[in-house]
C-alpha cells in the first residue's frame, strides 16, 4: 500500500517553508468563539442532519455577526454545534487541534517538490506512491478548509498536483506506475530507480476516492480532476465481476494481473472504482471472511489462505478509519447528509469491532494499542502491524511474513483514527499519548514503540496527511459530499458506452460466474 | 448405584418391548443389541465380524514382519531398524490385542512378551537414569535419530505411553506383573517427573543435558496417565492450561497457548492423544478404577475429545472433505508430518517438524480412523471407514493413509498404525482396556522396605510441591 522505503536520501532539500497569511477567521473558531453565538440549536436536542448548504448558510451567518466577509473556510466554523451529527468527536478544533494541524501540515511544506507539485511519501525522500498522493490531497484540502492555507496557496498546489497526474507517464499506458519519482515524475522501481512495476488497485482506489472528494468540493477543479482518471485504461484493473486486479511484472518481465486486496482494504477501494462509474462489486462484498473471537470480540478476517497466495490478511485500524471519516461507512452510491445512519452497515458493525478489540487489549493487558501498518526508521523500514494477520493474533510482519514483534507500535495515524471516530475515555488516553508527538519542524513522528524503544522517527505524507483528514472530519463530519454539480466525467462515460468501452469505463460485459 | 438404575430401566424397557411370546433367537439377539448398544459403552461394541478379523490379521501381520530375533524388539517403520519407547508401548498393546482377538496363542504370546521383558531389564539406560530415545533393534544399543551409536536424551511422552501399557500388561497378565516392575525399578524418575507434577525430556548437546517442557495440550495430559498409573503426581502436565480457544467449522477448539512464533515449538490439535486416552483409559481419571464405560471421570479429557470428533465431522458435512488428522509419518519428505486441526494459527495445517506448511501431505490417516471409527458410532465414522477399509497389505500390514488431495494412498508402514488397529479392534471387543491391580506386589515391597530405598524419586519418595502449582 504505502511506500516501503529501502533507503532514506541524506539531504532534505525542502522549498521555503514561507507559508503565506493565515485567513483571519481561523483563530475564531479555533478558541470556539463563534460556537456560543452561533449555536442555534438546543442542548440535548436530537441530533438533526444539516445539509452542507445550510451550513455554508449559519457560517456566513456566523461570519456576518463577527463583521466578516464569509470566506470558504469559514464553513468550518458552523461546525461548532453542541449536537452530535455524526460519529465521534463534532465541533470546532481546539487550540491544541488546531496547532497539531499546523504541524502536521509543516511536512507537506517540506516536502513539495516544485518542479512536479507531487509530495514525497518518507520525509526528504524524492518518491511516491498513488496511495501518498491521496493522502497528500485530502491534507491540502484538510488544510484548506482548516485555514492553514490560503485559497490562493491551495489553488496553486492543486493545479500543480493535477497537471502532473494528468501528464503522467502510465504503466504499459494504462494506469499510473506503483512509484514514482517526485522530483521527475518518471515511472520508478522501490529503489527510486527508473523502471515501471506495475500498478496497485488499491493504490489507485484511494486517490480516486480523493479526486472525486476534490471535484464534488471545489468544481472549479472538476475538470482537471476529471481528465486526470479520463486517461486511464480500466480494462485489467476492474473485471465483469468487479473483483479488483493489480499488475505486477514476473521474472520473464511479462506482466501478470493479480486480484488485490484483502478484507478492509478491498472494499474501501472497491468504493473508489464505484464513485467513477467501474463498479466494483464483488470487490465490494466482505466475502470470503471469517471471525475470530480477540479479548471476546469476533474480528473478521479474510479467509483467502496466507499459506497458499503471497497475500496477507492483515486486519488493521486504517482501512475502517479512512472508510469512517471519507465515506461514513456509506455505500458510495449514498448521497445523504445524515451521518448517523451508514448505508454500508456491515462495514460499521466490522470497524467497531476493530475499535472494542483495541480497548479490550488495553482493558485485558495494560497494552495501550492502536495498530495499523507503519513506516519504520530502520530495516525493514515497513510492517503491517495488526490486530490478526496470518494466523496469529496481534502479529506484527513485514512485507515478506516475517515476525518482527519489536516493531509492534501505537500508529499515530491509528490512534488519531480512533479518536476521531469514536468518542469514548479510551480514546481520550489514546489522544493525549500521542498529541505532542511531533517534531515541529517536520511534522508529526510515524508512532511510539509499544515495546519502549521510544518513537519511530520517520516523517511520512500518509501519517500527516491523514491526520489532517481526521481533524477535518472532527469538523465537517463525512468528508465525501456529493454537491449534484455537472460533470465532464458523466459526459465521457456516456461516450464511452456508445463507443464500446475502449477504457472499459464502465464495463460492457456482463459477470460470467454467479455473483 | 447409578449404572444398575439405568441396567434396570434398559431391562424394562426391554421387556416391555418384546413381551413374553417371542422366540429364543430373537431375545438373544435383542439381549446382545442392547448389551452392545450406547447405553454401556461409548463408540462401537461387539465381536468382530469377518472383515474386522481380516484387519487385524493384517495389523498383526506387521509384528511378524518386523520383530527383531535377537532383541525382541519392533521397528518403528516397516523394515527400520530403529525403536522407540513409543514404538515399544505399541508392540506390548498389539500383543495384548492379537492374544485376546485369538491371533495367537498363549505360548507364542508368552515367548514375544518374555523376550520385550528381559530388553526391558537389561537394555543400556541413558546416563544410567532412563530409556535413551532411540535403540537399534538388532543389537540393543542406543542410537540416534541418525541411526549411529549415541544416548541423545530421554522423551517423557513415549515414557508415559510405555508406563501405561506396562500397568495395562501387568493388570491383565499379573504372572508377569513381577518382572514389569523390575524393569520400571531400574530408572530413576527424578529428571522425568518433578515434585511439581511437570514433566520434562532430556536433550544432550555436546557434554551438557539440556531439559525440556515435554508435551502439548493432548499428548501431555495423555502421557501424564502413565506416570499417573503408576503412582506419580503429575498436578502440572495434567493441567490443560495454558490454552487459547479458537471456533474452526462451528465448533470451539482448545488449543496450547504457547506461541510457535515465540518458541519455535508447535502445539498441533491432533486426533491420536484423545484417542488413546479414551480407548486405553475410556478418558477416565487414572485412579479410576470403578466407573462404567458411559461416565467419563475426566470430563476435560472427554470434552476436549468429543470437540476433536465433531469438528472434523463438521469439516465434513459442511465442505464434505473426508477429515481424520493426526500426526504420522510418510513416504517422501518430510517424512513426518503434524497433520493437524490446528496450529500455528490455521485450521486444517499441515507441518513438518521444522514447521514448513505442507498442505498438499495431508492424510486420512488409518490411525486416526480407527480410533475415531471405535470410539464414536456415527455416519461419520462409517463413511471414514469406508474410505481406508482397503487401505492394507495382507502381506505387510496397514498403510499409513490416503491423500487428502488426490486420493492415493501414502505407503508408509508404520508399527504405531498397526498398534492403533489392533487395539481399536480389541476396544470393540473389550471396552476400556485399563484395568484393576491386584493388591500386594514385588514393587511395593520394595518401595516400603527403608533398607532399599533407591533414591530414584517414586512416588513414595516425593517432595512438596515448592512453588504455586
Amino acid at each position: 500500500m504505502t511506500l516501503r522505503r529501502p533507503a532514506r536520501a541524506a539531504g532534505l532539500l525542502l522549498a521555503a517553508a514561507a507559508l503565506g497569511s493565515l485567513l483571519g477567521c481561523s483563530g475564531n473558531f479555533a478558541q470556539g468563539g463563534p460556537a456560543a453565538k452561533v449555536a442555534p440549536a438546543a442542548k440535548g436536542a436530537p441530533a438533526a442532519p444539516v445539509s452542507r448548504i445550510e451550513r455554508q448558510a449559519m457560517a456566513a451567518a456566523a461570519c456576518s455577526q463577527q463583521g466578516q466577509t464569509p470566506p470558504v473556510c469559514c464553513v468550518s466554523a458552523a461546525a461548532c454545534l453542541s449536537t452530535a451529527r455524526h460519529p465521534g468527536r463534532n465541533g470546532c478544533l481546539t487550540a491544541k487541534e488546531l496547532e497539531m494541524a499546523k504541524v502536521a501540515w509543516r511536512y507537506f511544506e517540506n516536502n513539495e517538490q516544485k518542479e512536479t507539485g507531487l509530495v514525497n511519501a518518507v520525509d526528504g525522500y524524492p518518491s511516491t506512491t498513488m496511495w501518498d498522493t491521496a493522502s497528500y490531497l485530502g491534507a491540502l484540502i484538510a488544510a484548506q478548509r482548516l485555514c492553514l492555507i490560503s485559497t490562493n496557496e491551495f489553488d496553486r498546489r492543486v493545479v500543480a498536483l493535477l497537471s502532473t497526474l494528468s501528464s503522467l507517464s502510465l504503466y504499459r499506458g494504462e494506469l499510473p506506475n506503483k512509484v514514482y519519482n517526485t522530483k521527475t515524475a518518471e515511472k520508478v522501481n522501490y529503489g527510486n530507480a527508473p523502471g515501471e512495476i506495475g500498478f496497485s488497485a488499491l493504490d489507485l482506489g484511494r486517490l480516486l476516492i480523493w479526486l472525486r472528494i476534490l471535484r464534488e468540493d471545489y468544481p472549479e477543479h472538476g475538470n482537471a480532476a476529471d481528465r486526470v482518471v479520463m486517461r486511464w485504461n480500466f480494462c485489467h484493473a476492474v473485471d465483469s465481476c468487479g473483483t479488483l486486479f493489480g499488475a505486477y511484472v514476473d521474472a520473464d518481465k511479462k506482466t501478470v494481473y493479480a486480484q488485490e486486496g484483502r478484507l478492509g482494504y478491498e472494499e474501501y477501494s472497491a468504493k473508489g472504482f464505484d464513485l467513477w462509474g467501474a463498479p466494483a462489486a464483488r470487490a465490494a462484498l466482505p466475502e470470503p471472511y471469517a471471525v475470530i473471537p480477540i479479548f471476546g470480540v469476533d474480528i473478521p478476517y479474510d479467509t483467502r489462505d496466507p499459506r497458499e497466495l503471497k497475500a496477507h490478511n492483515y486486519v488493521v485500524s486504517e482501512s475502517y478509519i479512512l472508510d469512517g471519516v471519507e465515506l461514513n461507512w456509506d455505500l458510495s452510491s449514498d448521497h445523504s447528509d445524515d451521518d448517523l445512519h451508514h448505508s454500508n452497515p456491515w462495514m460499521a458493525d466490522f470497524a467497531d469491532r476493530i475499535y472494542r478489540v483495541q480497548e479490550a487489549r488495553y482493558k485485558a493487558t495494560g497494552i495501550i494499542t492502536a495498530r495499523t501498518e507503519h513506516q519504520l526508521d530502520s530495516a525493514p523500514y515497513f510492517v503491517y502491524d495488526t490486530i490478526f494477520s496470518d494466523g496469529f493474533a496481534w502479529n506484527t510482519i513485514t512485507e515478506e511474513g516475517q515476525y518482527s514483534p519489536r516493531f509492534a507500535a501505537i500508529a499515530i495515524k491509528g490512534a488519531l483514527g480512533l479518536w476521531v471516530l469514536w468518542d469514548t475515555p479510551y480514546t481520550d488516553l489514546l489522544f493525549r499519548i500521542v498529541a505532542n508527538k511531533f517534531d515541529p519542524a517536520k511534522g508529526f513522528y510515524e508512532g511510539i514503540y509499544e515495546d519502549g524503544h521510544g518513537l519511530i522517527k520517520t516523517f511520512t505524507a500518509n501519517n500527516n496527511g491523514i491526520l489532517l483528514e481526521l481533524l477535518l472530519y472532527k469538523v465537517e463530519g463525512k468528508l465525501l459530499r456529493f454537491s449534484g454539480a455537472p460533470s465532464l466525467w458523466e459526459h465521457y462515460l456516456v461516450n464511452e458506452r456508445m463507443s464500446g468501452a475502449a477504457r472499459c469505463v464502465p464495463r460492457g460485459a456482463s459477470c460470467k460466474d454467479p455473483p | 448405584m447409578r449404572r444398575w438404575l439405568r441396567l434396570t430401566a434398559a431391562a424394562l424397557a426391554f421387556v416391555s418391548a418384546w413381551g413374553c411370546g417371542v422366540i429364543v433367537r430373537g431375545v438373544q439377539r435383542g439381549a446382545t443389541s442392547v448389551r452392545d448398544s450406547e447405553l454401556f459403552h461409548q463408540g462401537r461394541h461387539g465381536p468382530l465380524s469377518a472383515e474386522e478379523k481380516e484387519w487385524a490379521k493384517a495389523a498383526w501381520k506387521y509384528f511378524e514382519n518386523n520383530s527383531s530375533p535377537a532383541t525382541g524388539l519392533v521397528g518403528a517403520v516397516d523394515r527400520s531398524p530403529a525403536a522407540s519407547l513409543w514404538t515399544i508401548a505399541d508392540h506390548i498393546a498389539a500383543m495384548i490385542a492379537a492374544r485376546d482377538l485369538g491371533l495367537i496363542t498363549q505360548r507364542d504370546f508368552d515367548i514375544r512378551f518374555s523376550a520385550q521383558l528381559q530388553f526391558l531389564n537389561t537394555m543400556p539406560l541413558f546416563m544410567e537414569r532412563l530409556p535413551n530415545r532411540l535403540y537399534n533393534i538388532t543389537n540393543g544399543s542406543m542410537i540416534n535419530p541418525q541411526s549411529q551409536p549415541e544416548a541423545t536424551g530421554w522423551s517423557a511422552l513415549d515414557l508415559g505411553r510405555l508406563l501405561l501399557w506396562l500397568r495395562i500388561a501387568a493388570q491383565r497378565h499379573p504372572q508377569y506383573r513381577e518382572y514389569i516392575e523390575k524393569a520400571v525399578l531400574r530408572w530413576s524418575f527424578c529428571d522425568v517427573v518433578d515434585d511439581c507434577g511437570g514433566l520434562h525430556g532430556g536433550l544432550r548437546g555436546g557434554d551438557s543435558l539440556r531439559m525440556l517442557t515435554e508435551g502439548r495440550l493432548g499428548y501431555e495430559e495423555y502421557a501424564a496417565q502413565g506416570f499417573q498409573a503408576w503412582g506419580f503426581r503429575t498436578t502440572r502436565a495434567s493441567r490443560i492450561e495454558p490454552f487459547d480457544r479458537i471456533r474452526i467449522e462451528g465448533v470451539e477448539i482448545l488449543h496450547d497457548a504457547l506461541d510457535p512464533r515465540e518458541s519455535g515449538t508447535f502445539a498441533p490439535v491432533l486426533t491420536s492423544p484423545y484417542t488413546l486416552d479414551g480407548m486405553e483409559l475410556n478418558w477416565d481419571r487414572a485412579e479410576d478404577r470403578q466407573s462404567n464405560d458411559t461416565e467419563h471421570t475426566d470430563f476435560v479429557m472427554a470434552d476436549l475429545a468429543q470437540r476433536v470428533y465433531a469438528v472434523q465431522e463438521a469439516r465434513w458435512r459442511h465442505e464434505h472433505v473426508l477429515t481424520a488428522r493426526t500426526d504420522h509419518p510418510l513416504s517422501q519428505a518430510p517424512f513426518f508430518v503434524y497433520d493437524s486441526i490446528f496450529v500455528a494459527g490455521y485450521p486444517w495445517n499441515t507441518i513438518s517438524d521444522h514447521g514448513d506448511v505442507v498442505l498438499d501431505k495431508s492424510l486420512v490417516s488409518t490411525r486416526a480412523v480407527f480410533g475415531l471409527w471405535a470410539l464414536w458410532r456415527t455416519a461419520y465414522t462409517d463413511a471414514l471407514m469406508r474410505s481406508t477399509r482397503d487401505l492394507y497389505d495382507p502381506q505387510r500390514g496397514w498403510f499409513e493413509g490416503r491423500s487428502e488431495r488426490t486420493g492415493g494412498y501414502d505407503q508408509t508402514i508404520s508399527c504405531t498404525t498397526n498398534a492403533i488397529v489392533l487395539e481399536s479392534l480389541l476396544y470393540k471387543v473389550q471396552g476400556k482396556l485399563f484395568g484393576r491391580d491386584a493388591d500386594g506386589s514385588y514393587l511395593d515391597t520394595v518401595l516400603a522396605d527403608p533398607f532399599r530405598a533407591r533414591g530414584r524419586c517414586f512416588p513414595s519418595e516425593r517432595k512438596a510441591c515448592r512453588d504455586t502449582p
